[in-house]
């Protein structure tokens, strides 16, 4: 036996083994769980579903467990639920079956639907409502056209025998559970939606998914290993999201995907005739070494383990795939040698786990490979030396990491509240009552919020207090009395109360509930004891004071240039909100609080003394929302940005200037002159950005004055839809292009007969015109549903500029170079090459 | 950078809200406070509420609320909990699961029974007979063991929970007035297991309520805010004359005004809180080392 072999075997007894053994004792407590609690009927799931029942039985045998009592073969791919599902949801058909296609073209489509049809029929479809991809499969299955109608017919069929099946494994009604390696739970949400009449559960390996992923059907979906979407290092059996193609691969049997349904003459029963293939499946040591390995180690399992010592294991188990699957070395590939993985949905291909390090087109690269790669990781050890591949794997596993969903900050013993959270407020009930509904939503809760009412009416203000849902307990209203300004308000209210962080709170800003969890995470953490305080990126609203109440207009991100917090920026200018910023009180102590000679910018002023003092890190995340009542009257409820620009102006020299004598009476000499020099950095970046506006500006009417070529762009595609419908007679399509040719003389649809008002009937074209075309078509070896290039566009040197068209075109999934420009380049913003 | 005390200015006036819940967050142990002369503040505090209200209905929440817990997390009870299951079934059976065995038992059954139990509006619960089945199954033991299984469950709860003195004789007195009073639980636990816990810690005498509700048999919750209209109907109560008192911020306060009912935090106090998760940690860690990490199960 080859080595390579004896090295999967051992992976497959001694790692493999236990990690299965442990998600099969789940996966054995639920199907038990769902028969007794559910009646359920269990239905192992074709192909993986026949080696998780072998393996699943070897389990119980060994262990001695209580064997479940149903359990059945269900002979589907999701391409055979994607069809069967049409007669009752077709829209959930055309959604599925459009995703898996959206690269491909539909004659290869038609062509998958019909692949490996019992009959052995082939097709080889041209039909010019076949122009497009998979996105355009519902407009091509409703266009009435020939083909169209004959796959439809197809789905029709195979629709009512897929009905049939569902019969006759479980009756009219009734539960049943998915047995399948997982992972979106695809074929189990089409057949939610398209047979109620039943209850779908599934029990998988693990369960993830991707943004776009349909999660409606997910509380039904069991993931026994893990549910996520990601990597987390702290869970090591997510590692498996890293390279799913493992358990994949463990658990394919041999035999075909099982694309078709079909009825027994003698009988009537509904039958998938590549089942046979697939039962035939007999792993051996030497053919399915990991395999083998796994069912090894649970033939020997002892009678009655118990669920601690089989999870003790898993875990530890975990642990070594992890490394495995994150960190590959080039000895550990040989446990993968030769593995590779069938296409399904009516496609015939099989790809390698990992290719070989060699070109596969011109200016094909390493990087390019390891992007492609099913498993990454485990490429970039194909591709580089243990070291330099090491970087790589610890970079694609960091890029793929799931967020973490729980603060790991150590537990904080404190004598005193966390935060501080701080509201000025007068006379503005309004905007109050939401700053505490703010405040009340933050998911962290150890804070207490010192409202300070600056010479308003504080009936109002306790009222307004007294009413709102918020956490009363947490509040405490300090009357100033009279009004006494901004920042001598801010120090009052600090003073009344304790903490070890304070922020501001503005009266009419808000944050996302999970500010204050995060910011004081951080400064709580490991990483934070290097900071006197934290900002998050911030939100601009933009809103409006109407009777009905506030109405916010717009938001958009505020500063999103802000990347990190520089004493040199701030001296600049102030580039954060007071809403967004939470600090230390002993840093604040140090300054001596807000400046209260300043009734505008104190926030900057404060900003600037405290950068002098300590260092400000910026969490990427906008949980910050900074109001601005910019609309409508902004005189009556304008923030102090909007109705007060004239007092900015006139203090900010004066915050400057204090800020430079007092930095020089302390012997912060540096400080002083970066404060001062700051002035001139602010005139430089404005005059800077008033170039740049120009600049654009005159970029964009540069760009649509030269926008030219897509317009030619544009009529070439229609001229040969055009040419084709002429050829075709194609009368539907003939009146779309005329649509399309209205917007604009061009002598090039006139040519053969569509004026502006377009042809009145096909007979109308100019005939000898289109035959003209049709033998150029011919000469140019074109098909039909391919777009040929315009005479000036370089194919070549946009397949040397873009690799993966040159993959995709060598690969047969696209036409040409200006079919892939045609159809997706010019919106993903690549160059369009003009030839020299 | 603060101005010199201004003479001309009057001096700054404070004002505290919610003296019950703040008495509470601020205190270092519930227990010890509501025995204690601070006990008298906050009893006051609260029938000057009820006075102010006058609700036709008064509610409990009942865990770490009319019933007080001691500072373990729940998933150290539950670890505690199958000890005691453990000890239980070694006495017959020599072949008994561990305690780590009937604790992963007990989480798995947990998932499976809030996940596949029928939703109510959208909601969803388990329940403690389907968390007794699924482990009992697991861990193939006979059907009679799901009885040993509830009746430590009963006596765990009863040995680690104290009657709350103060909302106690609150209740007794309002229903002495005439007045009702209910309990509403999000909890697994149905109404008769909590019945049984409450009979039995008060030997039977209690006195203190008219009728329990239990998200394990209503599926509807607190904090989904659901079951305030089907305590309303039940009882043909309307919301305004409810005052609901509950340590759930959001369950017991949020959703409970939402409802339309008068509401009253009695918080958990941030030490206890602290100390709850600083012995999850503990435990978690010592499992860890113990080759079982169960930190996805890990709840305060």
């Amino acid at each position: 036996m080859p080595a390579d072999r004896d090295i999967a075997y051992t992976f497959g007894r001694k790692d493999l083994g236990p990690a299965i053994a442990g998600y099969l004792s789940r996966l054995h407590a639920h199907i038990l769980a769902f028969e007794q609690e559910h009646g359920a009927r269990t239905l192992y799931v074709s192909r993986a579903g026949i080696r998780i029942r072998r393996a699943l039985d070897t389990f119980v045998r060994a262990t001695k467990l209580r064997a479940p009592a149903t359990g059945e073969f269900f002979w589907i791919s999701r391409l055979v639920v994607a069809r069967g599902v049409w007669n009752r949801k077709p829209e959930a058909s055309i959604d599925v079956l459009s995703k898996e296609y959206r690269h491909i073209n539909l004659p290869e489509f038609v062509r998958g639907m019909f692949r490996f049809a019992p009959s052995g029929s082939r097709l080889n479809p041209v039909d010019p409502s076949l122009v497009g991809n998979g996105a355009d499969l519902g407009r091509f299955l409703e266009s009435g056209s020939k083909i169209a109608e004959v796959v439809q017919t197809l789905f029709r069929h195979q629709g009512l025998l897929f009905e049939g099946y569902i019969k006759q494994l479980l009756g009219s009604s009734g539960t049943a559970l998915l047995v399948d390696t997982g992972w979106q739970a695809t074929a189990q949400t089409l057949l939610a939606k398209a047979f109620p009449e039943y209850e779908w559960w599934g029990a998988y390996f693990g369960r993830s998914g991707f943004p776009g992923s349909d999660r409606s059907e997910w509380h039904r979906a069991f993931g026994l290993v893990f549910e996520a979407d990601g990597f987390d290092p702290k869970r090591p059996e997510t590692s498996a999201n890293l390279n799913r193609h493992l358990i994949e691969y463990l658990f394919e049997p041999k035999g075909e995907s099982i694309q078709w349904l079909a009825q027994e003459e003698r009988g009537g029963q509904i039958i998938a005739p590549g089942a046979p293939g697939v039962l035939a499946d007999a792993p051996t040591r030497d053919s399915d070494p990991m395999f083998v390995g796994v069912l090894d180690y649970l033939a020997a399992l002892p009678e009655g383990v118990s669920l601690g010592e089989l999870r003790a294991a898993e875990t530890a188990a975990w642990q070594r795939i992890m490394r495995l699957l994150v960190h590959p070395t080039k000895d550990d590939l040989a446990i993968f040698a030769g593995v590779t993985r069938s296409a399904d949905f009516g496609r015939d291909a099989r790809v390698p786990l990992l290719p070989k390090p060699e070109p596969r087109f011109e200016n094909d690269t390493p990087d390019r490979r390891i992007q492609d790669s099913l498993w990454p990781c485990g490429q970039a050890a194909v591709e580089y030396p243990n070291d330099i591949a090491r970087a790589l794997q610890k970079r694609m596993a960091g890029d793929l990491k799931a967020v973490a969903t729980t603060v790991d900050a150590p537990v904080q013993v404190r004598t005193r509240s966390a935060v501080a959270v701080i509201t000025r407020t007068m006379d503005r009930p309004l905007f109050l009552e939401r700053a505490l509904m703010s405040v009340a939503k933050q998911t962290f809760r150890e804070y207490i919020h010192v409202v300070v009412n600056d010479g308003g009416d504080n009936d109002v203000v306790k009222a307004t207090i007294e009413k709102t849902n918020c956490d009363q307990a947490r509040v405490r209203l300090v009357d100033a009395v009279k009004n006494r300004g901004m920042e001598a308000a801010s120090n009052l209210a600090i003073a009344n109360a304790d903490s070890d962080y304070v922020v501001i709170h503005d009266d009419d800003d808000t944050w996302e509930p999970t500010f204050l969890a995060k910011t004081v995470a951080f400064l709580d953490g490991k990483q934070g004891k290097l900071y006197g305080g934290a900002i998050t990126k911030s939100s601009y609203v933009s809103e409006e004071v109407t009777p009905k109440g506030i109405v916010v207009h717009d938001r958009a991100p505020y500063n999103g240039w802000v990347e990190n917090v520089h004493l040199m920026e701030m001296a600049i200018a102030n580039f954060y909100p007071p809403i967004a910023f939470l600090f230390r009180r002993e840093v604040y102590d140090k300054l001596g609080g807000f400046n209260e000679q300043y009734p505008v910018l104190g926030d900057w002023d404060f900003n600037l003394r405290f950068l002098v003092e300590a260092d400000i890190a910026l969490i990427p995340e906008a949980l910050a929302n900074y109001h601005h009542r910019d609309r409508g009257d902004t005189t009556t409820f304008g923030n102090s940005v909007i109705a007060g620009r004239s007092k900015h102006l006139e203090f900010a020299s004066i915050v400057r200037n204090n800020l430079v004598r007092s930095l020089v009476g302390r012997g912060h000499a540096a400080a002083a002159t970066l404060a001062g020099v700051g002035l001139f950095f602010e005139d430089q970046r404005n005059t800077l950005r008033a170039a740049d506006n120009r600049m654009t500006q005159l970029g964009q009417r540069v760009a649509a004055a030269t926008s030219s070529s897509a317009w030619t762009d544009h009529y070439w595609v229609a001229f040969q839809q055009l040419l084709k419908s002429v050829v075709e007679n194609d009368a539907a399509a003939l009146e779309k292009i005329r649509a399309m040719a209205v917007k604009s003389q061009v002598g090039l649809l006139a040519r053969v007969g569509m004026g502006q008002a377009g042809p009145a009937r096909a007979a109308d074209l100019d005939r000898a015109a289109a035959a003209l075309m049709k033998d150029q078509f011919a000469k140019d070896g074109a098909s039909l549903d391919a777009v040929i290039a315009p005479p000036d566009f370089d194919e070549a040197y946009y397949l040397r500029q873009n690799p993966d068209v040159a993959a995709a075109v060598a690969g047969g999934r696209l036409a040409s170079a200006y079919d892939h420009y045609i159809r997706y380049g010019r919106r993903e913003g690549r160059n369009r090459p003009v030839k020299q | 950078m603060h101005d010199a005390e201004d003479a001309t200015l009057p001096p700054p006036v404070v004002f505290d809200f919610a003296p019950v819940a703040r008495a509470l967050l601020e205190c270092g142990s519930r227990p010890a406070l509501l025995s204690g002369s601070k006990g008298a503040t906050v009893r006051k505090d609260i029938e000057r509420e009820i006075e102010a209200r006058k609700p036709r209905v008064l509610s409990f929440d009942v865990f770490d609320t009319f019933l007080l817990r001691n500072n373990k997390p729940e998933t150290l009870r539950y670890h505690e909990l199958s000890m005691r299951i453990r000890d239980r079934l070694s006495s017959t059976d020599a072949k008994a699961p561990s305690d780590i065995d009937l604790l992963l038992a007990r989480l798995n059954g947990m998932a499976f029974s809030y996940r596949t139990r029928k939703a109510v509006e959208g909601c969803r619960e388990g329940h403690i007979e389907q968390v007794v089945s699924f482990a009992r199954a697991a861990l193939n033991l006979l059907r009679d063991a799901e009885d040993d299984f509830l009746a430590a469950e009963l006596d765990y709860e009863t040995a680690n929970l104290v009657v709350n003195p103060i909302l106690a004789a609150i209740a007794t007195a309002f229903r002495a007035r005439g007045g009702k009073v209910i309990l509403i639980s999000d909890m697994y636990l149905g109404a008769k297991e909590i019945d049984t816990i409450l009979n039995r810690l008060s030997n039977g005498v209690t006195g203190w309520y008219d009728k329990i509700y239990s998200s394990a048999d209503h599926i509807v919750s607190k904090r989904s805010g659901k079951i305030f209209p089907l305590i309303e109907k039940d009882l043909d109560v309307p919301a305004k004359d409810f005052l609901h008192i509950g340590d759930a911020w959001e369950g017991d306060v949020v959703r409970a005004r939402e409802a339309g009912w008068n509401a009253l935090h009695f918080p958990i106090s941030e030490r206890e809180l602290a100390d709850r998760e600083r012995a999850l940690r503990v435990f978690v860690d010592d499992l860890k080392s113990r080759g079982h990490d169960l930190t996805q199960w890990a709840r305060l």
